[in-house]
């Protein structure tokens, strides 16, 4: 059964089989709970965006185009927006920028930028978390605000009480020291 | 403004996250195309990017979700009242609005429609939420009931005007919290008012909302069947990310 790839079952899934879409929720709930629950810090909210991402998946027209990349990329560009769409409607910031679709599938744009390409996961974990340890308490925060927390570099600013142009730098800083520490090992 | 390179080159991280003006973002585009630093960055600063929920710590879902999740998604397929519905491409537009529709429980649309229903489930104590149902045409044809109702009140002089109930919705086998609350003062910045609920001395986080001039604030959120709780309580937090109580408390229920 597990033979089955992603996208067959996305395949079937879009022909509308259940059993499919039991199976990706089988290898993914994990995932898409786990992200759900850092990014919300709470369960009530994490089980609702497990419900929301699979409704998507269930209902999407398009399916998955397995040349953009791997499948689990794709999913987590799915859950992030529906993550970072449900923590905004939630804080109600009236004057949120409206999620632009093409500002995501920019950042999974090809297999090119799928660091998980080639380098198992759990290595992949590793490398992250010890990048992490290099930025500083601000810089972390930052990414957390930025990334988990879905917060644009004006709201941070604003929340901070910053100058635009010192949050982009710090975050250009952050990127820099991650990518020295991420990419220096992934070996490229 | 985008006069020199340096200038240009300094929109990479921005263009990535999608926060610049048209007009940055037409630059860049067309400065990327011969600045082969800004292509590495960039395609670097993405790959990072994409790394970074790689280092999250994973965590079962409870086991009972996948169930509850399941039946959502399916109750629409055995639903012979979908019969009478439009198929095809319209019946799946409608389900793909389900989860939005859901989640504007914490919005004015649903407010609206929820506070005459809860006005009058208080009253009668009787078959409510049909109406919000009816966005959802599945989930019409099962009448909601109210299970659990709990009145809500003011815990501090700053907010003595504060009044509300606390509900558990249920349909079906899906059971759903809704707080509604007016008198509230509206949050600032990045204020926001926290739900907790405790059982048996522990508390958990319920969810958070904000409130305008209106002084309404209503949080509805999808909760376990057999979830329990002795009391309920609201607190006005800094901002909507603590998992424990920090700021001062608004309302709460007795113990029952």
């Amino acid at each position: 059964m597990d033979q089955i790839s992603d996208a067959e079952l996305m395949r079937r899934i879009l022909k509308k089989e259940r059993q499919a879409l039991e199976q990706l929720y089988d290898r993914y709930a994990r995932l898409v709970y786990s992200f759900a629950l850092k990014s919300t810090r709470s369960e009530h909210h994490a089980k609702e965006i497990v419900q929301l991402v699979f409704t998507r998946l269930w209902t999407t027209e398009k399916g998955f185009d397995p040349l953009k990349g791997r499948f689990v990329n794709w999913l987590i560009t799915i859950t992030r927006n529906i993550t970072i769409d449900y923590l905004r409607k939630e804080r109600r910031h009236s004057e949120a920028i409206a999620l632009d679709s093409g500002r995501w599938e920019l950042v999974s744009d090809g297999r090119e930028y799928d660091p998980s390409e080639t380098v198992p996961p759990e290595l992949i974990k590793e490398q992250v978390r010890n990048a992490y340890r290099h930025l500083s308490e601000s810089q972390a925060a930052l990414i957390e605000q930025l990334y988990w927390q879905g917060y644009t570099l004006s709201e941070i600013a604003r929340m901070n009480n910053e100058p635009l142009g010192t949050v982009k730098s710090r975050l250009h800083q952050s990127l820099k020291i991650l990518r020295k520490h991420l990419l220096g090992e992934m070996g490229d | 403004m985008l006069g020199d390179d340096k200038n240009i080159c300094s929109l990479c991280v921005p263009y990535m996250l999608g926060e610049c003006s048209e007009e940055e973002r037409a630059a860049f585009a067309a400065h990327l195309r011969s600045c082969a630093s800004c292509q590495r960055e960039l395609k670097d600063f993405i790959r990072v990017w994409n790394a970074l929920p790689w280092g999250m710590d994973e965590t079962e879902p409870p086991e009972e979700l996948k169930r509850e999740v399941m039946e959502a998604i399916f109750s629409d397929e055995r639903d012979p009242v979908s019969q009478q519905r439009p198929t095809g491409r319209e019946r799946r537009r409608s389900e793909e609005k389900i989860p939005a529709v859901r989640r504007k429980s914490l919005g004015s649309v649903i407010a609206a429609a929820i506070i005459p229903l809860l006005i009058l489930s208080v009253a009668c104590n009787v078959v409510l939420i049909r109406k919000i149902g009816s966005q959802r045409a599945d989930a019409a044809a099962m009448p909601s009931q109210i299970a659990t109702y709990v009145p809500l009140q003011g815990e501090n002089p700053d907010f003595e005007s504060a009044r509300g109930v606390a509900c558990v919705v249920r349909q079906g086998d899906r059971s759903t919290l809704v707080v509604y609350l007016f008198g509230l003062p509206a949050t600032r910045g990045n204020e926001a008012y926290q739900v907790w609920l405790m059982r048996d001395g522990r508390r958990s986080n319920a969810g958070t909302f904000r409130v305008d001039d209106s002084g309404l604030g209503v949080l509805t959120v999808g909760i376990r069947p057999d979830e329990r709780f002795d009391t309920v309580g609201v607190t006005l937090e800094p901002d909507a990310g603590g998992t424990e109580p920090r700021g001062r408390k608004v309302v709460s229920s007795k113990p029952s």
